[in-house]
C-alpha cells in the first residue's frame, strides 16, 4: 500500500509542476495552540475526488498528511514526519531488519532511515509544488492591487 | 703473573665494552621502535578524527534532507570547527590534502551561515543544491581518509 500512495504522490507532482492540477490554500481551522502551525492545500478533481496535503508544524518538527477523499469519504490517507530516529530506536531496527533480511537476501540492504527520508522528501516535494502552484494560480493580491491603484 | 692480571682485565674491559655498545644499540633499537610506535598511534588517532568528521558529515545530510535546519545547523558548525582543528593537529599527515580541507571547513561554515537564514530549507532549489554541497564534501573527506588509511597500510608493510 505504501508503494502505491508514493507512486500516486510522485504522479501527483509531476501534474503539478506541469501545471496540470491547480492547487489553492485551504484555511486551517482554529487553533488555541499557538505553537501549532498548520498548512494546507487541496485541488479537486472532474470525477468529485480531491488530493489534499498538510502540514503541521511544532517548532522543526513537520507532519505531513496526504488524503484522497471522494464526496461524503475518505479513499487513502498517508503520513510522512520529520522526526529523527533515535540511535538506541535505529539499532534496534537495524537488528531487526538484520533478521528479516535473513529470510529474503534478496532484498537491498539500505539504511533503516533512509526509507523515512525518502518518503519525507516526496510528501514535501509534493507540498511546496501544491504552495506553489496555489501562489501562482492565486491572483488576488495583484487584482486587490490594480484596485487600490483605480482609487487613485 | 703479571701478565695474566693484564690480559684478565684487558679482556674484561673488552667485554665490557661490547655489552655497553650492544646495549646502546639496543637501546637505539627500543627508542625507535618507541618513536614508530607513537607515530603509529598519532596517525591512527588522525585516521579515527577523519571517520568521526565523516560521521558528522552523512548526520548533517540526513538533518538536511529531514528540513531540521537546527541540527543540521549544528553538525555543520561542528564540521567546520573539527576540520579546522584536525588540519592542524594533523597536519603532518594530511599536509598534502591541507588546502582541500580548508576548502571543506569553508563549504561546512557558509552552510551554518545559510541555515541561520530562517525558511532556508523550504527553497526546493536550495535545499538540493545544500545536499548536493555536503553529500562532495564528504566524498572529499572519504578520499582524504582512504588516502591516509592508504599511506598507513603502505607503512605497515
Amino acid at each position: 500500500m505504501n508503494e502505491k500512495t508514493e507512486e500516486l504522490v510522485r504522479q501527483i507532482i509531476e501534474k503539478t509542476e506541469r501545471q496540470k492540477l491547480q492547487w489553492h490554500f485551504v484555511p486551517p481551522p482554529d487553533s488555541k495552540d499557538v505553537w501549532i502551525e498548520s498548512e494546507s492545500y487541496r485541488t479537486d478533481l472532474e470525477d468529485g475526488s480531491s488530493f489534499s496535503i498538510e502540514r503541521t508544524a511544532y517548532g522543526d518538527n513537520k507532519i505531513l498528511a496526504f488524503a484522497l477523499t471522494q464526496p461524503g469519504r475518505v479513499v487513502l490517507t498517508a503520513q510522512a514526519d520529520n522526526f529523527p530516529i533515535s540511535t538506541e530506536t535505529l539499532k534496534i531496527l537495524e537488528q531487526g531488519k538484520d533478521i528479516l533480511n535473513r529470510f529474503d537476501p534478496s532484498k537491498p540492504s539500505e539504511p533503516v532511515s533512509a526509507s523515512k527520508i525518502s518518503r519525507f522528501r516526496l510528501f514535501s516535494d509534493l507540498f511546496y509544488a501544491a504552495r506553489n502552484n496555489a501562489v501562482i494560480e492565486d491572483r488576488t493580491i495583484e487584482k486587490v492591487q490594480q484596485l487600490l491603484e483605480k482609487l487613485g | 703473573m703479571h701478565d695474566i692480571f693484564d690480559w684478565s682485565n684487558a679482556t674484561v674491559g673488552a667485554v665490557g665494552l661490547v655489552l655497553t655498545v650492544g646495549a646502546i644499540w639496543q637501546a637505539t633499537g627500543a627508542k625507535k621502535a618507541a618513536l614508530e610506535a607513537r607515530e603509529a598511534v598519532f596517525q591512527r588517532n588522525a585516521s579515527d578524527s577523519l571517520a568521526e568528521v565523516s560521521r558528522l558529515a552523512e548526520s548533517c545530510i540526513e538533518y538536511l534532507s529531514l528540513e531540521r535546519p537546527i541540527e543540521a545547523g549544528i553538525r555543520a558548525r561542528d564540521l567546520a570547527i573539527r576540520i579546522s582543528r584536525d588540519r592542524a593537529r594533523f597536519m603532518r599527515y594530511v599536509a598534502a590534502d591541507s588546502s582541500k580541507l580548508e576548502l571543506l571547513e569553508s563549504v561546512f561554515r557558509q552552510l551554518a551561515v545559510r541555515l541561520a537564514e530562517g525558511r532556508f530549507l523550504e527553497d526546493k532549489d536550495k535545499a538540493q543544491t545544500a545536499i548536493r554541497d555536503v553529500a562532495d564534501a564528504l566524498n572529499g573527506l572519504n578520499a582524504i581518509h582512504g588516502r591516509l588509511l592508504g599511506r598507513m597500510d603502505k607503512e605497515d608493510k
